[in-house]
């Protein structure tokens, strides 16, 4: 079969706190239309892995997107004035809504922000925009004008997803989005992103503790632990027939 | 269709320091329409041989030749990628332990392979209706895949596996042609099975001849 282009590629990448490592030699690529979980214990680095992937944190080694304009730049070496541009193809949604959004602000606000940063001003398109988002992501339409300070929290990550959206990125990063929330909530939620990867095609990396969130959605998994990448593979594979140690501990670790 | 050689399965315990063994030297071939019987007392392997066949499990030696219009693939060495697309486009696998999908109603379970073959979205459930299994059961193919009894739920899924080859006006990706199941062991059943094998010509590969087994 032909070889398949990744959108998003890390290679060898390191990252140490002062003399401690937090990631070493991870590798992993993202491919179209797919959720790549990345699963590990606390302290396994899981999400200084997104903060490199989104740009926020420093490191040693590659990562690159398949973008044009962007091919062959390592996005590690970009200068703080060039990062904005590449962190354009990317979304961070967060386990903590306030992180990424203005709670005081209506959630029609919040989402239409990206789009206002972008230049875009006609009030009408900045409206039909952040609507079709937020419709998108099976937030209540009727709730659009409310601050998500006085909204629910498995709506405030709708929020967070709408916004994601209107920036049409390349891929979506999300850190522990359905931690905190109640079953019903999360499996909602889940219900989503796994419609908007399906209708969009859109591509999501996914980090969770939580083995039963990684499962329902993603397609392949990595497990972070000490900082490397001890298993990866398909996400059924894995779960189900783990070989790592710590993953058959991982797996094991239920309640 | 599939050449099985010597394909084993076994898993290594860490916590436990020891290996278990699923199966080891199995060897079979398979022709397109044909059904295959896995026969052996509890414990015997036949899950797992199914399993290994979907890639859920790692094979830990052998080869499974599967045949594609790409040319001849080895399910055993194939990369993660490739897994994803074949089964999404020619394997498919029944269980008899439901309850993989909760929230989605049968008729849904069914659409949902021709969705992802880009179908719209009024099509593919208009097609799933007349696919054999609960789709076509306007009266429950509107409930909850993991709410109908045992015998719909497994024909609920069969119905997701025999989705009869796209028209000429359609995509013209190849619908899938492989089938396992795991324990149908409910009556209804195997006259599903027939009628999704017979209608649309596809080619369901289950029951048939006996392999012997653990």
């Amino acid at each position: 079969m032909a070889e398949e282009t990744p959108l998003l590629e890390l290679v060898k990448v390191c990252k140490a706190y002062g003399d401690r490592w937090a990631l070493k030699n991870v590798s992993l690529k993202l491919y179209p239309q797919e959720v790549l979980g990345v699963v590990g214990a606390s302290g396994s680095g899981k999400t200084t892995l997104l903060k490199i992937l989104y740009l926020q944190e420093t490191a040693q080694g590659e990562y690159r997107l398949n973008v044009p304009g962007w091919e062959g730049r390592n996005l590690l070496l970009l200068s703080r004035y060039e990062q904005p541009a590449a962190r354009h193809y990317l979304a961070m949604v967060y386990q903590d809504a306030a992180q990424a959004l203005r709670m005081g602000f209506a959630a029609l606000t919040n989402v239409a922000e990206p789009l206002v940063l972008r230049g875009e001003r006609r009030f009408g398109v900045l409206e039909a925009e952040a609507q079709e988002a937020l419709e998108r992501a099976d937030f209540p339409l009727e709730r659009a004008g409310d601050p998500p300070a006085s909204l629910s929290g498995g709506e405030r990550q709708r929020v967070q997803i709408a916004k994601a959206l209107v920036q049409k990125p390349l891929a979506v990063l999300l850190d522990e989005p359905t931690t905190g929330l109640d079953l019903l909530v999360q499996a909602t939620f889940l219900d989503t992103l796994r419609r908007l990867k399906r209708q969009l095609g859109m591509s999501l990396i996914l980090v969770s503790h939580d083995l039963s969130v990684v499962r329902a959605v993603a397609d392949r998994i990595v497990v972070l632990y000490q900082g490397e990448v001890v298993e990866e593979g398909l996400a059924d594979q894995v779960l189900e027939d783990p070989r790592h140690p710590f993953t058959q501990d991982l797996v094991a670790a239920r309640l | 269709m599939l050449q099985v050689v010597n394909l084993e399965k076994r898993f290594f315990l860490h916590r436990l320091g020891r290996e278990v063994l699923a199966f080891q030297q199995v060897s079979f071939s398979l022709q397109a329409g044909e059904f295959l019987l896995l026969e052996g007392p509890n414990g015997s392997g036949k899950s797992s041989l199914l399993r290994t066949l979907y890639r859920s499990y790692w094979p830990t030696a052998g080869q499974a030749l599967l045949q594609t219009p790409l040319g001849t693939v080895d399910l055993a060495r194939l990369g993660d990628r490739e897994v994803l697309a074949i089964r999404r486009e020619r394997i498919g696998y029944v269980s008899q332990f439901l309850d993989p999908r909760p929230r989605t109603t049968a008729l849904e379970l069914v659409a949902e392979p021709l969705l992802w073959q880009g179908v719209a979205e009024n099509q593919a459930r208009h097609r799933s209706r007349a696919a054999p299994g609960a789709g076509s059961e306007a009266r429950v193919a509107g409930d909850f895949s993991n709410q109908l009894l045992g015998g719909r739920e497994t024909e609920s899924q069969l119905g997701s596996l025999s989705h009869p080859p796209l028209s000429a006006a359609a995509s013209g990706r190849a619908h899938r042609q492989l089938g396992y199941c795991s324990q149908v062991g409910l009556a209804r059943t195997p006259t599903s099975l027939e009628a999704a094998g017979n209608s649309y010509h596809w080619r369901f590969s289950l029951l048939r001849r006996c392999v012997g087994f653990g």
